[in-house]
């Protein structure tokens, strides 16, 4: 499982740095006479080869070495979900307004988090963001959406 | 005599030490909460300085740092939990002299060592900096580019289990920080016609993001597994480990042995710490591990020695300033908290580096005063906030993450009045909860960030110079020295982790495990 996993990351760093180093669409500044090395794309192109190699030998690694050994931890359905909250609380704060926004990111927190209580879902998840926003509104003049 | 002139100026001023004694009080809160730490409260609490002088902003900053690493032993030595990996070296020793009811002795040990460290890591820092500084001025860019690819490795190389993600994480945030206009040209890199991108990502959302969100999305799934825990206090578990007692405190007598072993600690632990790379962890378990070897008793130690809560902490505590040094003198951060500190003093308006010590003398002296009296301020106010911060202990964690997370958006919406600095914490959180799942090291990532742009300005002056001649970063005797430091360093990482895996190995079944390349 951790030389799967380790292989899907190498795959996945290989396709990112070869599909950027194709793609990128700069403008060819070194053709208007300046050197090559100092074209836009020149740095993300060696950050970008140097990451491709760096995936090449992870890869490698997975076949080469006995045992393998590696840091990959399992990934709980909680955690990912949670992840997946918080980029559509960013997202819905444009609309919504900060603070209603807030308030549903707090109660499901709570609710994943084993939280039943109704008393302490309605007071934590209304107390805190309204009192730090009201908080960051006064001492820091900050005009939330 | 400069020197005191400035001391006094910062110090006649009270709101500065008033800010040093509220960083050290949020500190000790952040740091006794197992899952937050003291980058973690550093980063929350940094948008809200904003309105603060640079002095009085740092000053908070310094404080909260020290609080935090002190308390960071408190829930190790109590509940056997370390609030941040550091502390795991006290909690062998401190959580067995708790077990035999001797706590308050174990805590007095702890904050004893941690001022102690502390100020001896300060003394390093002041001694040290300036010098080096003036070394490093003289560097030009191809020199500064090598020292970049050398700290970048070692940061890369040392900050997880294996090389090759190490320095594929560094290279994954220098690409990053390549996202937005280029410096020279003006021209759109990585932006897809985003043009919220093109001014780059915001340092703060991606500290945020990648300490403090995936920090806490771990802490939920960890709540999750073992919901006992949260609500596993000392008191709850029935104990009484802080309470009076005839024989419980720590003597002056043992205060006085304790001596040669937080002095020895400490220097080993600033030594460290003025490495890029190794970090505190390091610092706390060699000091650990040279006290439990020079000991009488080697036995004693892990069931219940005070010299084995001692030595860690007076070596964790000193790292906690000198692991600026490189930070300060050559403008490379060489741990996470010195990149969220970098961030600090660059959302300030300073330039962290050699550059610093010209340009703005009065700053640097201040902040190396403010760092002394944070150490000195640590002892009343860490016995006093010591026994209040175990209640937090008590706070359940589904009350305390929502807020702390409402906290972190709006410091980051504070601080840029974007909605997308929103968005892109959210994802950087996401991406640094993805990266510690697969092991990428999350630390070599922001680090190779903030490096980011003065590295790329760095090898394109070199190249402006050179007419494009790559030859000109093997001219200098220094930059071949880095280079080849470069190679030595990662050569000797893997060696050395190939070496105790085979050890390990060799115990178990007699076969390597080559897992650390």
């Amino acid at each position: 499982m951790d030389k799967i996993v380790d292989r899907c990351l190498a795959g996945f760093l290989l396709l990112f740095a070869l599909g950027n180093l194709i793609g990128l669409p700069y403008q060819e500044w070194a053709q208007r006479g300046g050197p090559k090395v100092l074209a836009p794309e020149f740095f993300p192109e060696l950050l970008l080869s140097a990451l491709a190699v760096a995936a090449l030998i992870l890869c490698v690694l997975t076949f080469a070495l006995r045992p393998y050994d590696t840091d990959f931890e399992a990934p709980r359905w909680s955690g990912l979900l949670l992840g997946l909250a918080l980029v559509l609380f960013a997202l819905a704060v444009p609309t919504f307004g900060f603070v209603p926004s807030a308030i549903v990111l707090c109660l499901a927190v709570m609710l994943a988090m084993g939280e039943r209580r109704l008393i302490v879902l309605a007071s934590v998840a209304i107390l805190a963001p309204v009192s730090v926003t009201w908080i960051a509104g006064r001492v820091l003049h900050v005009v939330f959406p | 005599m400069e020197f005191v002139e400035i001391g006094w100026q910062v110090l006649a001023d009270p709101h500065n030490v008033l800010m040093v004694a509220v960083g050290l009080l949020l500190g000790i809160v952040f740091g006794a909460l197992p899952g937050l730490n003291a980058i973690v409260g550093v980063a929350l609490v940094l948008p809200f300085t904003f309105s603060l002088s640079p002095v009085a902003a740092l000053s908070l900053l310094i404080g909260l740092y020290k609080g935090g690493v002190y308390a960071g032993s408190l829930p190790a030595i109590l509940l056997n939990i370390p609030g941040a990996p550091e502390a795991a070296a006290t909690s062998l020793d401190g959580n067995a002299l708790v077990r035999r009811g001797l706590g308050a002795k174990a805590i007095g040990a702890s904050l004893f060592a941690s001022v102690s460290g502390c100020l001896v890591g300060d003394l390093f820092l002041i001694a040290v900096a300036a010098p080096l500084a003036s070394v490093a001025l003289r560097f030009g860019p191809a020199e500064f580019f090598a020292l970049f690819v050398f700290s970048l490795s070692i940061v890369g190389a040392v900050s997880g289990r294996s090389l090759t993600k190490g320095i594929a994480a560094a290279l994954l945030g220098l690409i990053v920080a390549t996202i937005g206009m280029d410096q020279i040209t003006g021209t759109a890199r990585f932006t897809f016609g985003v043009f919220d991108l093109s001014g780059g990502i915001s340092l703060l959302s991606l500290i945020m993001g990648v300490f403090a969100i995936s920090e806490i999305l771990i802490q939920i799934e960890e709540s999750r597994k073992t919901p006992a825990a949260e609500t596993a206090s000392p008191a709850a578990a029935g104990a009484s480990p802080t309470a009076p007692g005839p024989g419980k405190h720590l003597t002056f007598r043992e205060i006085g042995s304790l001596l040669p072993t937080v002095l020895r600690s400490s220097a080993l632990g600033a030594f460290i710490g003025a490495i890029p790379g190794p970090g505190a962890t390091t610092s706390a378990f060699a000091s650990y591990a040279l006290e439990r070897q020079l000991s009488d008793t080697p036995d004693s130690f892990g069931k219940g020695n005070i010299k084995g809560v001692a030595a860690p902490d007076a070596g964790n505590n000193a790292t906690c300033s000198s692991t600026l040094i490189p930070l300060f003198t050559l403008g490379i951060p060489g741990a996470p908290i010195a990149a969220v500190f970098g961030g600090a003093l660059m959302i300030h308006g300073i330039t962290p580096g050699p550059s610093m010590f010209n340009s703005d003398p009065t700053l640097v002296t201040a902040l190396m005063i403010m760092f002394v009296v944070a150490s000195l301020f640590l002892l009343p106010v860490g016995l006093t906030a010591s026994r209040f911060s175990l209640k937090l202990l008590a706070l359940p964690r589904s009350i305390l993450y929502p807020a702390v997370l409402v906290l972190s958006y709006t410091g980051v919406y504070a601080n840029s009045s974007s909605t997308f600095d929103l968005i892109a914490m959210s994802v950087f959180g996401l991406l640094g909860y993805a990266m510690r799942k697969v092991g990428l090291p999350a630390s070599a990532f922001v680090v190779a960030f903030v490096l980011g742009a003065p590295m790329e300005s760095a090898f394109k002056r070199a190249m402006l110079i050179s007419q494009g001649d790559p030859a000109v970063f093997v001219a200098s005797p220094i930059s071949v020295l880095f280079l080849v430091l470069t190679v030595l360093a990662c050569a000797a990482v893997v060696w050395q982790r190939r070496r105790s895996a085979a050890s390990v190995e060799g115990r178990n079944s007699g076969k390597p495990d080559d897992a650390a390349m």
